[in-house]
């Protein structure tokens, strides 16, 4: 049990130690010259990787180095590419169903038929048949309270929308959903979105109530 | 060799182990409780991957929360409970200072082991976050770091109150891991949950504790541990040790960077990718003396190694040490990740550092200390070796199928022509043989846990004795 | 090394260096102050959206699931890697993508594909029956059900309106339908919502 003393080495003692000759046995080279090589090799390593790879230590600049970008460029077109058609074009119904299906979807289900006793119907609903300015509102702010849809109550909570969605989305939206599920009204315009958040300004939610004079039928 | 050190008597360290008693055998309960826990999932976790219908009707059971689960007890149960009894333990001995107010250190153990409890039954009931070694529930975060900065402390005012003058390499790397550990602690929390910082920076935040955690919390004690025992079990010295406080810097300044280059690909700025990657290029360093003094002076005195236990462990550990330092450095590399990236060859790579690098070495410690501690030798000493064999075949059973099949899967990941359906097929294959590996890791964990149980049955024996006689006394005392 | 004083300081440099240069110089660059999360490109307006209402509710099904363990959700630049080629995604993820989500789920493995874009790929019933059953949809694959996420229960008269028009062995029997739960629907609007198809300055689409 002696050993536990005799043999823990201090440092001073271990440098002082005559290490070459431990090594005398096998190699002329000793070990701390690989341990200087590896020094030197990998800050040599590390140096060039810095001074190459970092691009240009620029927050916004995700490509390493300059070459990429054009060899990106290049993969345009030659692989598989976008799903086909004109990856340019925009078809507004197809926006507007994205959006619809993120965000309104998840109550008045991707049939548009809503939740009985829950959410009310989008497909062939009146509501949706009337003035966009209407149905601008009621997704900016949200709506509460019993509410009468192709003759059924509902008294539900619609959550405001108007600060996840900007005025486009919002149109979008409402276009595809007017046009979809035997609805048969015309799009509505981002403007007329602007319009109502502009009018309506910060409030809580309406009620069928406060939204009587924009029922027209 | 420092005049209080030859001063000190035979008993003087043995008085040290014996005091320490208490602290180690506490959190080594616990490791090994944890490790049993762990292997049971880590076996589940894996199953899971080739065989996704097994056991998927509760949520608790899901995939995604085994695997977190798996991680948090393994981590966390079975790695930071014996880091801290090994550490404890070491810097205790290095320092020739018993370790006082032992309480508190026991108090720390089962408020640690409490909150990892509450945080793994959070898992199970979906509290869990979505970073690696980060997923146990926020509200354990604080609990765990207040126990684990009382062994930090302890093991620092351990060192502070040293007999012995000398400054070893296993103090270096000891008393790194101490203060490095509560800091990544605190700036994980506090960035990712307390107020979290916007964006991807979480996931950098989450990367660089990762890192910091495999190396220089766990890596550190490994390093620690075999900077201890190599030379004292050999009777030599190391190879290289002049030149280990270079390895140390290197270690300790470039080594907290590492944790970037595992975000290569990733939507980061390139700089932040590429100070990881130069990171990892500079522990070539750290890599290279370690590898010499570790298994530079290992070869060297290969006939001593076969046939003890304890050096098997470790030399195995200082090769597992080498190998995963040539991981770190190519796997860091743009042109390898974007094949190894995302794959399994990952989770060898970790698996090759936490169990083969720091548990291989914390067994090598626990075999090596727990019959000085307790003044007698392991009852069943052919099951030491018997361990180290299991867990040979286990390890390797692991990380060479995870490796090539991770490789592979990264190959056809990355070639649009092979459908993902025919990636998931193969790969689940190579992954079939991780499970078979939980089987053999499981069987040596059950041999230590055996090992420990003959040992201490003196002091259970003991124990049973003290209760009984004390009853037979009253009985006889009413008697008489 | 040969007092505990230089140590901490070596120790205290090193650790507090990639702290600080690393991560804090993060939070500075990475931040929706410095990366304008409402803008206009090429024309365009883009908005970058954290996943507000139901998608953010899915967002916290997503995690608490435990789905990053085998899904990523960062697109590597179209030439690294096979994202682009794969469709994953036709750019980059950049920094500005993520800047107002509540929790970054960017994943480290891919026992399945890349999410960052499969809202552009899949219909919402898509979803509810791959999640109902995988093998469904996918004669190969590793990915479980989550039988959890569902209910099955009896009707008369019509089938609800949110009941998972399936196919094959998955077909309840007569006069039961399966409906999707609170969080079946979240979860499904957070995956809708996963979509990298608009153009950034630091990231422009490949065609």
């Amino acid at each position: 049990m002696t050993e536990d003393q005799t043999n823990l080495k201090s440092s001073e003692e271990v440098e002082d130690s005559n290490l070459v000759s431990l090594n005398d046995k096998n190699t002329f080279i000793s070990p701390e010259s690989i341990g200087y090589l590896a020094i030197v090799v990998s800050i040599v390593l590390a140096v060039i990787y810095l001074a190459r790879f970092s691009g240009g230590f620029d927050s916004e600049q995700y490509l390493e180095s300059s070459g990429i970008a054009s060899k990106m460029a290049n993969l345009g077109g030659s692989s598989g590419g976008l799903e086909g058609g004109d990856p340019g074009a925009f078809d507004p119904i197809k926006e507007g169903k994205k959006i619809y299906q993120t965000t309104c979807m998840a109550c008045h289900q991707v049939t548009g038929l809503g939740m009985t006793g829950a959410f009310p119907p989008l497909a062939e609903s009146e509501w949706v048949a009337r003035d966009p300015e209407l149905l601008a509102r009621i997704v900016l702010a949200g709506l509460q309270g019993p509410i009468t849809v192709k003759d059924t109550e509902f008294n539900s909570i619609m959550a405001p929308l108007g600060s996840i969605l900007n005025d486009e989305q919002i149109a979008l939206a409402l276009t595809y959903v007017r046009q979809e599920w035997g609805n048969t009204s015309g799009p509505v315009d981002a403007a007329v979105v602007t319009e109502a958040r502009e009018q309506s300004g910060e409030r809580g939610m309406w009620t069928v109530e406060e939204l009587k004079s924009w029922i027209t039928d | 060799m420092s005049s209080m050190e030859s001063n000190l008597t035979l008993s003087g360290t043995a008085a040290i182990d014996r005091s320490n008693k208490a602290p180690f055998l506490v959190y080594l309960f616990s490791a090994l409780k944890w490790l049993f826990f762990a292997s049971i999932f880590g076996y589940l976790a894996s199953w899971k991957t080739h065989n996704p219908e097994f056991l998927n009707s509760w949520s608790f059971l899901t995939v995604g929360r085994v695997q977190a689960v798996y991680t948090a007890a393994f981590v966390y149960g079975f790695g930071c409970n014996i880091a801290f009894a090994v550490s404890l333990w070491l810097i205790a001995r290095l320092s020739g200072t018993e370790i006082r107010f032992r309480l508190v250190l026991i108090i720390a153990a089962v408020f640690w082991n409490l909150a990892l409890t509450v945080g793994v039954v959070g898992i199970f009931m979906g509290d869990l976050n979505a970073f690696e070694f980060l997923e146990l529930p926020s509200y354990v975060g604080l609990p765990l770091f207040l126990s684990s900065l009382i062994v930090c402390v302890w093991g620092i005012a351990c060192f502070k109150n040293r007999s012995y003058s000398e400054f070893y390499a296993s103090q270096w790397f000891l008393l790194a891991a101490f203060l490095i550990f509560p800091w990544i602690q605190i700036v994980a929390q506090i960035m990712l949950f307390v107020n979290p910082v916007p964006g991807v920076v979480q996931a950098l935040v989450a990367s660089w504790f990762a890192s910091n955690l495999i190396w220089l919390w766990f890596g550190s004690i490994a390093v620690a541990g075999l900077y201890y025992l190599i030379p004292k079990l050999l009777g030599t010295n190391l190879l290289a040790y002049g030149i280990a406080r270079r390895a140390f810097l290197v270690f300790v300044l470039a080594g907290t960077w590492m944790g970037a280059a595992r975000l290569v690909g990733g939507p980061f700025p390139a700089w932040m990718i590429t100070s990881g990657i130069v990171a990892s290029l500079l522990m070539i360093i750290f890599f290279v003396i370690t590898g010499i003094n570790f298994f530079g002076t290992l070869w060297q005195n290969r006939s001593q190694i076969v046939g003890n236990g304890v050096l098997l462990f470790a030399s195995f550990a200082s090769l597992a040490l080498l190998i995963s330092g040539v991981g770190v450095v190519l796997l860091s590399l743009r042109g390898v990740a974007e094949v190894s990236q995302f794959t399994i060859l990952l989770d060898a790579h970790r698996f090759l550092i936490f169990y083969g690098v720091f548990s291989m070495t914390m067994f090598s410690v626990v075999y090596y200390a727990l019959p000085k501690i307790l003044g007698r030798e392991w009852p069943m000493d052919f099951l030491v070796s018997s361990h180290f064999w299991i867990a040979f075949i286990g390890i390797v059973m692991l990380v060479v199928p995870l490796t090539i099949g991770g490789w592979k899967q990264g190959v056809a990941m990355n070639d649009a022509a092979v459908p993902f359906s025919e990636v998931v097929r193969f790969s689940s294959y190579w992954m079939v043989a991780r499970s078979m590996a939980w089987i053999f890791l499981t069987m040596g964990h059950l041999a230590l846990i055996l090992n420990v149980i003959g040992i201490l049955r003196p002091e259970v024996e003991t124990c049973i004795e003290d209760l009984t006689r004390t009853e037979t006394d009253a009985v006889g005392g009413v008697e008489s | 090394m040969k007092s505990f004083g230089s140590l901490f300081i070596v120790v205290f440099v090193g650790i507090t260096a990639s702290w600080y240069f690393l991560l804090v110089e993060g939070v500075k660059s990475l931040n929706p102050s410095e990366l304008d999360t409402s803008l206009q490109v090429n024309g365009d307006d883009v908005t970058i959206i954290g996943h507000e209402g139901l998608a953010g509710r899915g967002q916290k099904v997503y995690r608490e699931l435990g789905c990053v363990a085998c899904h990523t959700q960062q697109v590597r630049r179209p030439g690294y890697g096979g994202d682009f080629a794969r469709e994953w995604g036709s750019r980059q993820s950049v920094a500005r993508d993520y800047v107002l989500q509540d929790q970054v789920i960017l994943g480290s493995k891919r026992l399945g594909p890349d999410l960052s874009n499969v809202g552009s790929r899949h219909e919402a019933a898509w979803f509810f029956a791959h999640l109902n059953n995988p093998s469904d949809l996918s004669e190969v694959t590793n990915m479980p059900s989550y039988p959890f996420l569902f209910e099955k229960r009896e009707f008369s008269g019509s089938p609800s309106a949110n009941a998972l028009v399936l196919e094959g062995n998955d077909t309840p029997a007569e006069g039961f339908e399966i409906v999707p739960t609170d969080d079946a629907v979240a979860l499904v609007a957070y995956l809708l919502s996963l979509n990298l198809d608009y153009d950034l300055p630091e990231s422009k689409r490949i065609k």
